[in-house]
């Protein structure tokens, strides 16, 4: 059975804990149909793939434009872990992942999926700043350019939230940024 | 395509390999009226068609574009140093597995390479810079490696021939270093590049900043136009193949030209195992070949030979091919082939931060950089090191890949990475490695590829002189940027194995006298009067301009030469 976006958007709320905004959707919605409760993950177990899909969504959030979950980055890392990945890697982001969670858990008692939007965002700027922090040197960095690169990579995120330019004739050397350009994708 | 089994096929003449140097081989003695079989060991490619990846948005590729990490690791653990290699390129870079060679773990060399019609004229970076008079004779002045045969005079009138049909961009400079060609209009600077050329060429008497000089269509001519060849379009996507024929490979410019002539043969599939040496008549007599899907030999017979299997190729074929007269390789009765392997020395330079010009931007992504010629040992002796080195690099403004390095995320990070970072500009060094003879390659006793060749083993390192040019680099690009008003500059010096730079050139090298060289003025062997080679293995000395342009001169000139001689009955 297939679930509106809305709906899986609100279930998927509930498993997380929190509570999404639902205006501003309409660009996201037309590019990615969410059935996050019928989704089978080809990499991750259940947990992680929520946790990733969290953690993925406090990298890139929505703001005016669709966030990183919106259009499926988490799926698409999911993929490449299944698909692309070396065994190697495989292993580094099974257990960075479940070592993100057991900060949580050390910390506040609770997994981190059910840590508030304040506590999870805490314990990622921590691993931010302190890569030694990491049960592996470097693995938030690692997963948030994951992120940033499934996002910026894709259609939405190169096309949309970015200018796209496949054929741009002539190069000019020196033009003038408005206030509001946009960043060339590639 | 004649039936490479059959025994009827004889030419005026082989050329071996279809890279920059043997699509040039190809074009010129095709249209000298010679009926020519060209062999390329890879597939055959097709322009346009075969350009698998052009075009596609990082979306429309495989995992964005990505290799998958198992078959980097296990298929191309070589190749993946170079940066052109993923989803939209691969089917144009050789499998490290299928095509091993060997080194001592101390001492890597990286052997980029890429079997296809072709070759790595596909691949190549397009850099096209001239040789002064200074690079040929430096050999003489400081005594390291041979004197060479030439000097500029003998290979200008070529430059302005190979310049003209290849269709090179750049300006005019009046650098005694850098000589001047016949260009199509250069591409633009950008503004901050602009700047950057103002206050280096202020502060620093003597050096000079240009637009690089590449071998892209600014502005086609009638001779471009008739080949099907097009304007560039500015996507910096070039490694994929360029449909608009914008850029000069060998599909796009010199096989076309040689088609034409309807005097070409093309054997794809087709590896150069051995050249055949008549001992009668003291000549090179074909070419034995074994079919990369069958494994199956046959022989190829010609009047001449041109061997243009890139310079690591040539000397494998060379020497492979033993005979009662040449116990060591043919034409090597110096002992010289396979020895005084260089390449350029890079991965040593500056990067920095520009903080003006924050509304000023770019449109269109360009093929191209800036390019500062050498300085160093021109009109005064520099008393660090022998020789000399170019910076190339440019300025940008980076994209969301800047995200890698900013700290943060959230909402902050997105709107960050909706603007354009600050100016950025980096210079990354060239430079000259000196003849060695303990720089070489030589057949292994034992293994052999899967069609029964033996590989080779390649020795190649970086010595004294090469070292402290690469720290001066780093030193000089800093000092650059600081003095154009860079901020946050950090240096880098990379100890890139040699062969990185894909400018690996010797071990075949030309000279005056047959007992220390291979090749005679004319690219000929001085041993075996028709077999000519004139890739990069025939240099005897590296410079540290990008070298294709070089071997297109080299290769015209040599072909003018064969038929000559062919016509004149010397060989």
């Amino acid at each position: 059975m297939k679930i509106s976006r809305r709906e899986a958007l609100k279930n998927t709320a509930l498993i997380l804990g929190i509570s999404f905004p639902l205006t501003h959707l309409k660009s996201a919605m037309s590019v990615f149909e969410v059935d996050e409760i019928n989704y089978k993950a080809s990499f991750f177990a259940r947990k992680n793939y929520i946790l990733l899909m969290r953690i993925t969504d406090l990298i890139i959030p929505r703001t005016d434009t669709a966030g990183a979950t919106d259009i499926g980055v988490h799926r698409f890392i999911d993929t490449m872990l299944g698909e692309w990945a070396s065994a190697k890697t495989q292993e580094k982001y099974r257990s960075g992942l479940n070592s993100i969670d057991k900060l949580a858990v050390d910390s506040h008692r609770k997994s981190f999926i059910d840590c508030s939007a304040e506590e999870q965002t805490k314990i990622l700027a921590s691993l931010d700043d302190h890569p030694e922090k990491n049960a592996q040197s470097n693995f938030f960095s690692e997963l948030k350019w994951f992120v940033i690169s499934g996002y910026y990579s894709s259609e939405y995120g190169g096309s949309v939230e970015l200018r796209y330019d496949p054929m741009p004739g002539r190069y000019r050397g020196c033009t003038t940024l408005n206030k509001d350009d946009r960043v060339w994708s590639t | 395509m004649k039936n490479i089994n059959s025994n009827s096929n004889d030419f005026d003449a082989i050329v071996v390999g279809s890279g920059i140097s043997g699509g040039w081989a190809a074009k010129e003695l095709t249209e000298k009226g010679l009926k020519v079989a060209l062999i390329e060991r890879g597939k055959n490619t097709i322009h346009g068609k075969d350009y698998l990846g052009e075009g596609k948005a990082p979306w429309d590729l495989p995992y964005h574009g990505k290799i998958p990490e198992d078959t980097l690791n296990n298929e191309y653990f070589i190749q993946q140093q170079n940066y052109a290699l993923n989803q939209s390129t691969k089917h144009f870079f050789v499998s490290d597995k299928e095509n091993p060679y060997k080194t001592e773990k101390d001492k890597p060399f990286s052997w980029i390479r890429g079997y296809q019609l072709g070759g790595r004229s596909l691949l190549w970076y397009r850099q096209s810079y001239r040789w002064s008079e200074m690079d040929f004779a430096a050999n003489k002045i400081d005594g390291y490696g041979a004197d060479w045969p030439i000097r500029y005079k003998d290979i200008a009138p070529w430059y302005d021939y190979v310049e003209t049909f290849a269709g090179i961009s750049g300006s005019q400079e009046g650098l005694s270093q850098l000589p001047d060609g016949k260009f199509l209009p250069p591409m633009e600077m950008n503004c901050v590049e602009l700047e950057v050329k103002k206050n280096i060429e202020n502060k620093f008497p003597g050096r000079k900043m240009i637009i690089g000089r590449c071998a892209h269509l600014t502005k086609p001519t009638k001779e471009h136009l008739e080949l099907g060849r097009g304007q560039c379009q500015s996507r910096d996507e070039c490694e994929r193949g360029c449909s608009f024929g914008a850029y000069f490979s060998s599909l796009s410019a010199t096989l076309p030209a040689a088609r034409r002539t309807n005097n070409l043969t093309i054997f794809t599939d087709s590896i150069a195992h051995s050249v055949e040496y008549d001992k009668e008549n003291k000549r090179a007599s074909g070419i034995n070949v074994v079919n990369s899907k069958t494994n199956k030999f046959s022989r190829i017979n010609a009047r001449i030979i041109f061997l243009c299997a890139s310079t690591l190729g040539t000397t494998q074929i060379m020497l492979n091919s033993k005979s009662e007269s040449f116990p060591n390789g043919i034409a090597n009765s110096s002992g010289i082939l396979g020895h005084f392997l260089m390449d350029h020395i890079f991965e040593s330079g500056a990067n920095g931060v520009y903080p003006r010009f924050q509304d000023k931007y770019f449109k269109g992504r360009r093929p191209n950089g800036i390019y500062i010629p050498r300085y160093h040992n021109i009109d005064k002796k520099d008393d660090r090191f022998l020789r000399g080195f170019g910076f190339q690099g440019g300025g940008k403004r980076p994209g969301w890949k800047r995200g890698r390095a900013i700290k943060g995320f959230g909402v902050d990070l997105k709107e960050q990475l909706k603007r354009p970072g600050p100016w950025t500009f980096s210079l990354g060094g060239f430079g000259e490695m000196l003849p060695d003879k303990r720089n070489k390659v030589w057949l292994d006793q034992k293994q052999k590829d899967k069609w029964g060749i033996p590989i080779l083993n390649i020795e190649c390192v970086l010595r004294e002189n090469e070292l402290k040019m690469l720290k001066v680099m780093a030193e000089d690009a800093k000092e650059m940027l600081e003095a154009s008003g860079m901020v946050d500059v950090i240096t880098y010096n990379n100890s890139a194995p040699p062969g990185l730079a894909i400018h690996e050139m010797g071990t075949a090298r030309m000279g005056h006298d047959p007992k220390t060289s291979v090749l005679n003025k004319h690219n000929q062997c001085h041993d075996v009067p028709n077999l000519f080679i004139t890739d990069g293995s025939c240099m005897t000395s590296s410079a540290c301009q990008n070298p294709s342009l070089t071997y297109m001169a080299l290769t015209a000139r040599a072909a003018d030469s064969a038929v000559e001689m062919l016509q004149e009955g010397g060989i």
